[in-house]
């Protein structure tokens, strides 16, 4: 298997890792589900590539250097733009293209956004763990990857690609009520909701902070409030009433008082805040955000309809007259 | 702060749109506990249509649903009807007694002491004879919350952090949890087990479950240090 396909990781920054969906069933024994922080980047790398969604590799803030080692390795970027380039040749951030043997792809820190995904091939071929390949840092499953990691790549996936049309939702972030929403007085709602808040330095797969000036949102008996289950988007208040909107690898249970929860469809932009970006947040009913859901799975499902070839610049082509530009248009020859 | 009279109505929220949380009681209530347990293996068998999984905390049964499959409506009925037939029923798993080998050497074992008004080594006594129900499991992958300890033994939570090592025992508001891994923690002290709560390459991975009880077995650091794996944790059906 010397020769199998495989990408090399020349260096890293310090949070990579490999992530998918994540591992759902495991709340009832303290296990957060993890998966990628950005579900809707991490189906837009596997739609660049026109096939099925996957483990890909996520990358928190600053990318790294990556080899292909057995072949040609297909790859998308999505997520975070984090100024890509094949020996000095710029990638775009939301394209597929193609990485050779020799060539040394450099992803350097996040121009925008936070989190960059890296999707290769076909596919990770790395052991499911409880079902999953993603590594989940705090309970020790799996590892951040680093400089000399060797990933085993399935062979596939088509390079040169981008999308049509823009899918990524804009406006506030959509939160929902939820289950301690009534332990906070109706005008610190209120406030919380006129708030416009920023990304906080606290911030990685747990959580995300966020700040604001003298914003801070107590609950009516914070101290008395039992342990109780927390879901993924969930804006929990700490001690001192400062918001952290939590993510996959967050604590399962904590006793700590949960205003609002950001609806699944939109968490994935929580995440990706840059360091001055700002967000507020809008409150919907259930059933709206139920819906609006539904039609999001449904969109995110026709993802690949909304990829297409990449328009080349034509100097960039060096035999402009041997390529068939319209279908048809030669003597018929494949 | 409203404190529900056991046998009162549950109440059935939604968490965030995955999840319906039935809270058996606000506060800690050992009856509460119990029903929740139960609860969940009312859920368990019953099959409802989009429900991915449940769990059980220290006084609600969680249940966790696909919103493209079901919404927090139809669950939410669903499970007020389980409710209904909820004495007749119940699937729970029969608790385990686990004994599981410990070294009460913690820094925070003279702070017990010294509000429970004993020596360390009575105080060790008294945590070895109290069976400890695993109320719920949560926060890190089979971190246990077990209890309750006799009244003497509170502590409230620690207003700092301290950072505990792998392995370490702790108590507050009379409870007692152990961490897999060095961790901050706002509990105090109490000593460490060689017990591993969560081992990925192991089936079940997670060895404690809800509603299992454990006793701490006191040992030696030195008996403890030859300990891996399991820990020397055994454990017999009740």
């Amino acid at each position: 298997m010397d020769d199998a396909l495989t990408l090399v990781i020349e260096t890293a920054g310090p949070g990579v890792s490999v992530q998918d969906a994540g591992r759902p069933g495991y709340l009832g024994q303290g296990l957060s589900r993890s998966g990628a922080v950005d579900a809707l980047a991490l189906a837009e790398g596997a739609a660049l590539l026109g096939r099925a969604p996957g483990a890909a590799v996520e990358m928190a803030g600053m990318g790294g250097r990556f080899r292909a080692e057995g072949g040609a390795i297909p790859f998308a970027l999505t997520g975070a733009d984090m100024g890509a380039a094949i020996d000095g040749r710029s990638v775009p951030v939301k394209t597929s293209a193609i990485l050779h043997p020799g060539e040394m792809l450099s992803i350097g820190g996040a121009r925008s956004g936070t989190y960059g995904y890296l999707t290769i091939g076909d596919g990770i071929r790395s052991d499911l763990v409880l079902g999953s390949q993603s590594a989940h840092l705090r309970a020790g499953l799996g590892r951040a990857l680093a400089a000399g990691d060797r990933l085993p790549v399935r062979p596939g996936g088509k390079g040169s690609n981008r999308f049509s049309r823009d899918l990524a939702p804009t406006g506030p972030i959509r939160v929902v009520e939820t289950a301690q929403s009534h332990l906070f007085a109706p005008e610190v709602r209120t406030r919380f909701l006129s708030t416009t808040f920023r990304r906080g330095p606290r911030a990685n797969r747990m959580g995300v902070e966020l700040t604001a000036e003298d914003a801070r949102f107590g609950a009516l008996s914070h101290l008395s409030i039992l342990s109780e289950i927390i879901q993924p988007g969930d804006i929990q208040m700490t001690g001192d009433g400062q918001p952290f909107v939590l993510g996959p690898e967050s604590q399962t249970t904590g006793g700590y008082p949960r205003m609002f929860s950001v609806v699944p469809q939109d968490l994935g932009r929580v995440f990706q805040l840059g360091p001055d970006e700002q967000a507020s947040f809008a409150l919907i009913s259930l059933d709206e955000a139920t819906a609006d859901l539904r039609r999001s799975a449904a969109a995110l499902a026709a993802l690949p309809d909304a990829v297409a070839p990449m328009i080349r610049d034509p100097h960039d082509v060096p035999d402009l007259l041997g390529q068939q530009l319209i279908s048809g248009a030669t003597d018929g020859e494949p | 702060m409203t404190k529900q009279s056991d046998g009162a109505a549950p109440v059935i929220r939604n968490v965030g749109m995955t999840g319906a949380l039935v809270s058996f009681a606000e506060a800690w209530s050992e009856s509460a506990n119990l029903r929740a347990q139960r609860f969940r293996g009312v859920i368990e068998g019953a099959g409802l249509p989009g429900v991915t999984e449940t769990a059980s905390t220290l006084t609600s049964t969680f249940v966790g649903y696909d919103p493209l499959v079901t919404d927090f409506a139809a669950v939410a009925e669903a499970l007020r009807g389980l409710l209904q037939r909820e004495e007749s029923g119940g699937t729970a798993t029969a608790g385990r007694l686990w004994s599981v080998p410990a070294v009460f050497d913690g820094a925070d074992l003279e702070t017990l002491a010294g509000e429970a008004g004993l020596s360390p080594g009575a105080v060790v006594e008294a945590i070895a004879a109290t069976p400890l129900r695993v109320l719920m499991l949560g926060f890190a992958p089979g971190q246990p919350y077990l209890g309750m300890l006799p009244e003497g033994l509170a502590l409230p939570r620690r207003t700092d952090l301290v950072k505990v090592p792998a392995g370490a025992v702790a108590t507050a508001i009379s409870q007692v949890t152990a961490f897999d891994n060095p961790s901050p923690t706002g509990w105090w002290h109490l000593g460490r087990m060689a017990f591993r709560l969560f081992r990925p390459e192991a089936d079940p991975p997670i060895a404690l479950r809800p509603g299992d009880t454990l006793r701490f077995e006191p040992v030696t650091a030195e008996v403890l240090s030859g300990m891996t794996g399991n820990g020397g944790a055994t454990w017999t059906t009740l």
